[in-house]
């Protein structure tokens, strides 16, 4: 017990001494800036892109000196274009315009930390509110909603947010289920959800939907009745689920878990008919948002920060294993699989980028001030920020 | 939502506030001066992109310290770091020191190096910051009981680390 007093003493001392091995005044804040690149990637990619540039001059009057001597009549083509990468594994090199905006519209909703679209509509969560733009009009409408809304899903029941404690101490009214109308935002049905949250404060209650609806909030994931809200299944999840997805056909459905007291941070593959458990493989994100997932014809994309950098990692639907090798990015990156393409929103890259869904290879780039949150389909793009949404107009090459 | 001059000049006040407790305890989990500036500026970083997110009423501090926490305990070393790692750290000077205070701490420091980054940040915690169970388990997301144990093995290991002797200052005050 004296030991114990001494050493308690002796780490006061070395704590002590180590409060000035640090500084105690902080350096200059710079808030993060539009077009601000925090990282050496974006001067090597200028690097690179002057590099093309020079060598296209080259190759250009090179050609036309050599096309008065043979008489060709075809002109070289001067634009650049990406060379695809021999490896499997997303290459996250910006195209050679980053800075030409896909921009055609914005519509300044608020701060988009989640989206979601159908046929008629682009739904955004901001905050306390959700916003959805009419996709022919561009009018929008806006709701409130409970606070710290995490999840939505559309069924053909309507449009379904889940909303948690947030931060706050859990508190079962601070819970929700909420169903509105996918046009008008109307709440037609309200529920409790079930469970409680996991330890990770970060990860709301999430949602998955189509033609069945699924919940994963906290240590649990529950099949819901589509329509209704009410619980039909749940199985219990060893860590708390950060993100749902369920592929195109219904079929599969992917669940990105935070670590436990037991096992690092999970994706769990499941049999989205049945709810049978078919795969899990360990992956990354503990303790920072946990694995966010984005389920693709062949696999999932899986995306989370480690806390200096960002990785993303494609895997086989048979049974997770990786395909390819992971990528770094920076720590807010979010892959997203739609409209064909694999989108990767890099929030402090500051930059959107379409990649092959089978391959990761980029097809095109753009920089954006602090995307967030990302859908497509075959109708348009739309790209979530910290001041609203932008209805995008990709380059054709990102639909592959 | 709040005005956007207003939020920056709040956040600029909570910066200047709350960074040197962030950092020195950040440092205390990952016993490096350059990595634990690194993530306190990720961290304050992830509170400004989340500032419209949080309430008004929200605890800004406890966001940020477990934030904090959840990076240094899951940092790794990118390759930019190990590049600006290449000389093993020199802690600095302290003119005022004696060779057996300096002993001490770099004994204290190579046995704390071998604890669990786990381990370590609850000893900050509790000993450098004062923080009650409850408040450790608040910041790290675990429960009363789960920090306790952790804490008494903390301290055994940490005991064991350092050769279950006392202090050579301690050898010399008796």
């Amino acid at each position: 017990m004296k030991h114990q007093e001494d050493l308690v003493d002796r780490l006061g001392r070395f704590y002590r001494q180590a409060k000035l091995e640090v500084p105690a005044s902080p350096p200059a804040w710079i808030p993060p800036q539009r077009r601000s690149r925090p990282s050496w990637q974006p001067v090597l990619a200028s690097a690179g892109l002057a590099a093309v540039v020079v060598s296209l001059f080259i190759a250009v009057r090179y050609a036309r000196d050599h096309q008065n001597q043979v008489h060709v009549t075809a002109s070289p083509t001067v634009h650049a274009s990406v060379v695809p990468s021999a490896t499997a594994a997303p290459s996250t090199t910006p195209s050679p315009s980053p800075d030409a905006s896909w921009v055609t519209r914005r519509f300044p909703v608020g701060s988009v930390s989640a989206m979601l679209l159908d046929s008629s509509g682009v739904f955004s969560m901001t905050g306390t509110k959700l916003a959805r733009i009419d996709r022919s009009t561009g009018a929008v409408t806006t709701a409130d909603i409970p606070a710290n809304a995490s999840g939505m899903a559309l069924t053909s029941a309507g449009l379904w947010v889940a909303s948690g404690p947030g931060i706050a101490p859990a508190a079962t009214n601070a819970q929700w289920l909420t169903l509105l109308d996918p046009v008008t935002l109307k709440v037609t049905r309200q529920v409790h959800l079930p469970g409680q949250p996991g330890s990770d404060m970060n990860a709301g209650p999430q949602l998955a939907g189509g033609n069945q609806l699924w919940l994963g909030y906290g240590t649990g994931l529950y099949r819901l009745n589509p329509d209704t809200g009410d619980q039909l299944s749940t199985q219990g999840i060893a860590g708390t689920v950060t993100s749902l997805s369920i592929d195109a056909s219904g079929q599969r459905l992917y669940v990105g878990v935070g670590p436990s007291q037991t096992q690092p941070a999970t994706v769990v593959e499941f049999d989205a008919t049945i709810g049978a458990r078919l795969a899990s493989a360990n992956t990354g994100g503990a303790g920072l948002g946990g694995p966010h997932v984005a389920a693709a014809t062949d696999g999932v994309w899986v995306s989370y920060a480690t806390g200096t950098m960002g990785l993303i990692e494609h895997r086989s639907a048979a049974n997770l294993s990786m395909l390819g090798s992971s990528v770094r990015t920076s720590n807010t990156v979010r892959a997203v699989v739609d409209a064909g393409a694999l989108w990767i929103v890099d929030g402090m890259a500051q930059q959107l980028t379409c990649a092959d869904p089978a391959s990761g290879v980029t097809r095109a780039a753009t920089a954006e001030t602090l995307p967030s949150a990302f859908v497509a389909d075959a109708g348009g793009a739309y790209l979530g920020d910290n001041t609203g949404v932008a209805a995008l107009q990709p380059p054709a090459s990102c639909r592959g | 939502m709040r005005e956007d001059g207003v939020d920056s000049r709040a956040f600029e006040a909570l910066y200047v506030g709350l960074f040197p407790l962030v950092v020195r305890t950040v440092y205390l989990v990952v016993l490096d001066r350059d990595i634990a500036q690194e993530i306190t500026h990720e961290a304050f970083l992830r509170l400004w992109q989340h500032r419209d997110r949080l309430g008004d009423h929200a605890n800004e501090k406890a966001w940020l310290m477990r934030v904090a926490i959840n990076l240094a305990l899951d940092y790794r070393r990118s390759l930019l770091t190990a590049i600006r790692h290449r000389q093993p750290e020199v802690p600095m000077q302290d003119p005022a020191a004696t060779a057996i205070d300096h002993l001490e701490r770099e004994e204290m420091r190579s046995a704390l190096r071998r604890l669990p980054r786990r381990e370590r940040a609850v000893l900050a915690l509790r000993f450098e910051q004062g923080l009650s169970f409850p408040e450790i388990g608040q910041l790290l997301g675990r429960p009363e009981p789960t920090v306790k144990t952790w804490l008494h093995r903390a301290l055994d290991r940490l005991q064991r680390e350092l050769g279950d002797r006392p202090a050579p200052a301690m050898e010399n005050s008796r």
